[in-house]
């Protein structure tokens, strides 16, 4: 999982046989760890342990007293509990449309707020995708509008012809995905979804969910996902 | 200095295969036709950083060899050698004890650009037009005091990275401000962000590291702060 061989370290004693390697100032970063198996979540334990903050691993032990781990997860749910205990939990919030901007405005200093408020829709209210989104556009602009600074018909157009995109940022496939919602009698499992529309389940959940659901257009519960009144209305709107 | 020329230009240097792969990965990104112009912006990047290249913690020890092998003339043709040699020389900050020794130093330099320029490319999320523009406009001719400068005070790094996130960001800088004090600076508590995809939480962790000025070491793969001194 984590390999210290490479840092630079000191040598600090011995600890119960085996050389104890005592590392710099260090910041471990473990990303989605829920994924992580029960038996390494364990082996974290003594590494967060606040008195001894050590790693024992096959040829060495590491002290990790320099060191501060930083987790990141989707789902806390799924991380076990002790692991839990050991760190201060921080929720982060999704962005919001104008927040988005603001990043953007930060690379593409020329851009009006309406553009990059686009953009922050074009890229599902996502900074990554608002940035592949932008660089996109730049590239349009320079390669067939003489590099003119964009406008909002200009990016509104450019939505529609090149991402399938309405002002929205929902595509025809975000549409169909609503439809089989709609027409379901009740609650609708995401497999159910995925199936009906030809999807893998993960593409149903990672790709289009979650930007359904921050437009508010979807509800999902224990059941299964349902169409909020205003996704009804978007609906009727568009037929 | 024509004799480190003449040294850093002859023979044949080879960097790891890690090296290569990011090698490989940028020049396809960038579109450039030839991975060697790579190896020379990997080298002008390491010269960016200030810390001496034979201490910096974030290379190992040794390297293989199985990576790019590149001829000497190659990496340095006769248009930019002087150049390049003078800069690494004067990065080095005292006369090379031999003359021999620039060939370690170009070694290094091009090893721990590449970790660098890969850094960058995952700090611009993927970006390979932003980190060329971010690149360019960076100096290579740091003064001393620089490191102090960029952060004067009452600057705020997580603002100046992060966009959003206050109440995250209040949390965290409580806790800096706690670990100010602490020798070595350690968080006093671990942290675990939680949130959805792509909310800052691998952002919120490279700075972090970077205010320590410490390492950020990843799991499955290596990912180090930009100032930081280790991975």
């Amino acid at each position: 999982m984590l390999e210290f061989e490479d840092l630079a370290y000191e040598e600090a004693g011995n600890y119960a046989g085996l050389t104890l390697r005592k590392y710099p100032p260090l910041v471990i970063f473990i990303d989605e760890c829920h994924q992580l198996k029960r038996p390494v979540q364990d082996a974290l334990l003594t590494m967060t342990e606040p008195t001894e903050k050590r790693a024992i691993l096959p040829l060495f032990a590491a002290d990790m007293s320099n060191a501060t781990f930083l987790f990141a997860t989707t789902d806390i749910g799924q991380m076990a509990k002790p692991l839990k205990t050991r760190a201060r939990e921080i929720n982060l919030q999704p962005y919001e449309p104008e927040e988005i901007a603001e990043i953007l405005g930060r690379i593409h200093k020329g851009w009006s707020p309406v553009v990059r408020r686009l953009l922050a829709f074009a890229g599902r209210l996502t900074p990554r995708i608002a940035k592949e989104r932008a660089k996109d556009l730049d590239r349009i602009l320079k390669q067939d509008f003489e590099g003119q600074k964009p406008n909002e018909n200009l990016v509104l157009g450019i939505m529609k012809e090149e991402w399938g995109q309405d002002r929205n940022g929902m595509t025809e496939r975000d549409r169909r995905y609503l439809k089989v919602v709609a027409d379901a009698k009740g609650a609708i499992g995401g497999e159910n979804i995925a199936q009906q529309l030809g999807i893998e389940v993960a593409e149903a959940e990672n790709d289009i969910e979650p930007f359904l659901l921050r437009l508010g257009l979807l509800r999902k519960g224990p059941t299964g996902r349902e169409l909020t009144e205003r996704g009804r209305g978007f609906l009727e709107s568009t037929e | 200095m024509s004799i480190h020329i003449q040294k850093a230009t002859q023979g044949t240097y080879h960097c790891s295969k890690r090296g290569y792969e990011i090698l490989k990965e940028i020049a396809k990104k960038a579109g450039f036709p030839s991975d060697n112009i790579v190896a020379r912006l990997a080298i002008g990047r390491s010269l960016i950083e200030r810390q001496d290249v034979k201490r910096d913690p974030r290379l190992p020890g040794s390297f293989d060899n199985e990576g790019k092998e590149l001829k000497g003339i190659t990496l340095f043709n006769p248009e930019i050698a002087p150049v390049m040699v003078s800069l690494i020389v004067q990065h080095y900050g005292k006369p090379l004890e031999n003359p021999e020794n620039i060939k370690e130093l170009v070694r290094l330099h091009w090893e721990r650009g590449l970790l660098l320029l890969q850094e960058d490319l995952d700090h611009e999320d993927g970006d390979i037009d932003n980190l060329l523009i971010n690149f360019a406009t960076q100096s290579c001719l740091t003064e001393e005091g620089e490191l102090e400068e960029e952060y004067p005070e009452g600057f705020d790094l997580l603002d100046a990275k992060i966009v959003g996130q206050e109440e995250a960001k209040k949390q965290v800088r409580r806790l800096l401000k706690e670990a100010k004090g602490l020798l070595p600076v350690c968080l006093t508590d671990n942290i675990i962000f939680t949130g959805p995809a792509s909310t800052g939480k691998t952002l919120f962790s490279k700075t972090i590291a970077e205010s320590f000025k410490a390492s950020l070491c990843r799991n499955h793969r290596y990912k180090s702060s930009k100032r930081g001194t280790a991975i």
